[in-house]
């Protein structure tokens, strides 16, 4: 192999675009030829740098809370279900089970007012149920919105599937709904090209209990820290309470 | 911006990623003041919806977190490295897209033109930093075909044959379109930056 198609291997595998026997042939050429995979990785450097042609966008403080929150999620008492065996929705059923039912028998103020936060993390009316189905009025009758408890996480993954498509200057909105039924803001429900879309929520505010989930439609830059719309779609057991 | 604030700029971020790879949270609250904008930006470039904008970058934050301990200073610059995962990451969400979804048909249209999309836009941008001035003009100046290629290839995630197939060209010519655009912009911004 020539400078000349070394070179131009190099730079298609800079940008990730080779494939079939070129691929393979360059694969082989790396492995032995420091050169030439040194040379790709400046053209990946210089490749990489396309990107700074974009004008710098301020992040929404809500995702900023969001990736901070993901990745500092730690403190003494989430400790208990940041383990690995916590990360598994069956054991973290059990744990809360057992916290609930520990909780009943202590039944003493003072004990439940601090393990009550341990209960918040799993922020589920019934410890047994680790997902929910939420259901659409209207024209949201064929829309599916799932959502299910990370304890590893201490939120949710919520699942969307045939979300009507909204223009871009209203988006989607999830709300948890705490037992006296005040809506806490969980961020942008999923709803990617084609309706469908899933993604990992938290609440922005505590919450003391549950009752379940909303979704309304809100405008695209919300700023309103209260729906401003009627839901759209619902937990079921919001819907038989109202 | 001056060659020497790159430089200290380069100097502060590999500071930062190696604080990181310690988990320091500082550090990582300075990378992310630092680099959450253009990261953003890039991401959205991509993907043109913000939602999964966001996804993308909180995916590009935590993989920072939990592997600027491999991150190899041989390997590029620790903003190219960020680049990189964020453009990595929305070309596989640009691909699991057109996968899922009956946009395939819309995407491959707006693809389907001569220097459409993304580099077009970036090209006739009008508010920029030095270093964006600077690609700007250094991408501008090279011939359409070749800018075809990058646009089709760095921000489209499309392979050298498919880039043939789309363009009816020989393998050949897509090489070498490839390998002068490259090239061009490696000496150019190793003279400018």
């Amino acid at each position: 192999m020539n400078r000349e198609q070394i070179e131009e291997l190099a730079a298609l595998d800079a940008m990730n675009a080779l494939d079939g026997e070129d691929l393979a042939a360059w694969s082989g050429l790396q492995a032995t030829d420091p050169a030439a995979a040194r040379l790709r990785d400046e053209l990946a450097d210089a490749a990489a740098h396309l990107s700074l042609m974009a004008a710098s966008v301020p992040v929404p403080d809500e995702l900023r809370r969001r990736i901070m929150g993901a990745v500092f999620a730690d403190g003494a008492t989430e400790e208990t279900f940041t383990s690995e065996a916590a990360r598994f929705f069956g054991w973290s059923a059990w744990v809360a089970a057992a916290i609930v039912v520990f909780l009943a028998l202590a039944g003493t103020s003072g004990i439940t007012a601090g393990k009550e936060k341990v209960i918040v993390r799993d922020a589920r009316a019934n410890p047994a149920i680790l997902s929910e189905k939420l259901g659409g009025y209207g024209d949201f009758q064929a829309a599916n919105v799932t959502v299910l408890w990370d304890s590893g996480q201490r939120g949710w993954h919520v699942q969307a599937v045939q979300m009507p498509r909204l223009p871009g200057s209203h988006q989607y909105r999830l709300w948890a709904v705490d037992a006296e039924g005040t809506l806490h803001d969980c961020g942008q429900a999923p709803a990617g090209n084609g309706g469908n879309g899933c993604r990992f929520v938290r609440p922005l505010t505590p919450i003391d209990s549950m009752q379940g989930f909303a979704v309304t439609i809100e405008p695209a830059d919300m700023q309103s820290p209260r729906p401003t719309s009627p839901a759209v779609l619902i937990s079921p057991s919001l819907r038989r309470a109202s | 911006m001056s060659t020497n604030q790159l430089n200290d700029d380069r100097a502060v971020e590999l500071d930062l990623l190696v604080r990181i790879a310690r988990q320091d949270r500082r550090a990582f609250e300075d990378l992310f003041a630092r680099y959450s904008g253009i990261l953003y930006a890039t991401a959205l470039k991509f993907l043109k919806d913000d939602a999964d904008a966001q996804d993308v970058v909180q995916d590009v934050f935590i993989q920072i977190w939990d592997k600027a301990k491999l991150y190899d200073p041989a390997k590029g610059k620790p903003l190219t490295w960020a680049l990189t995962l964020t453009r990595n990451r929305s070309i596989d969400r640009i691909r699991s897209i057109q996968r899922r979804s009956r946009l395939r048909d819309d995407f491959e249209k707006e693809s389907a033109v001569d220097e459409s999309g993304i580099l077009r836009e970036a090209l006739s941008g009008v508010d920029a930093s030095d270093t964006a001035k600077i690609l700007r003009d250094v991408v501008g100046q090279l011939p359409a075909p070749q800018r075809t290629v990058i646009q089709l290839a760095y921000f489209e995630g499309l392979t050298h044959t498919e880039i043939a197939d789309r363009l009816g060209e020989p393998l050949g010519t897509i090489k070498a379109r490839a390998r002068r655009a490259l090239m061009k912009l490696k000496t150019s911004l190793d003279e400018r930056l």
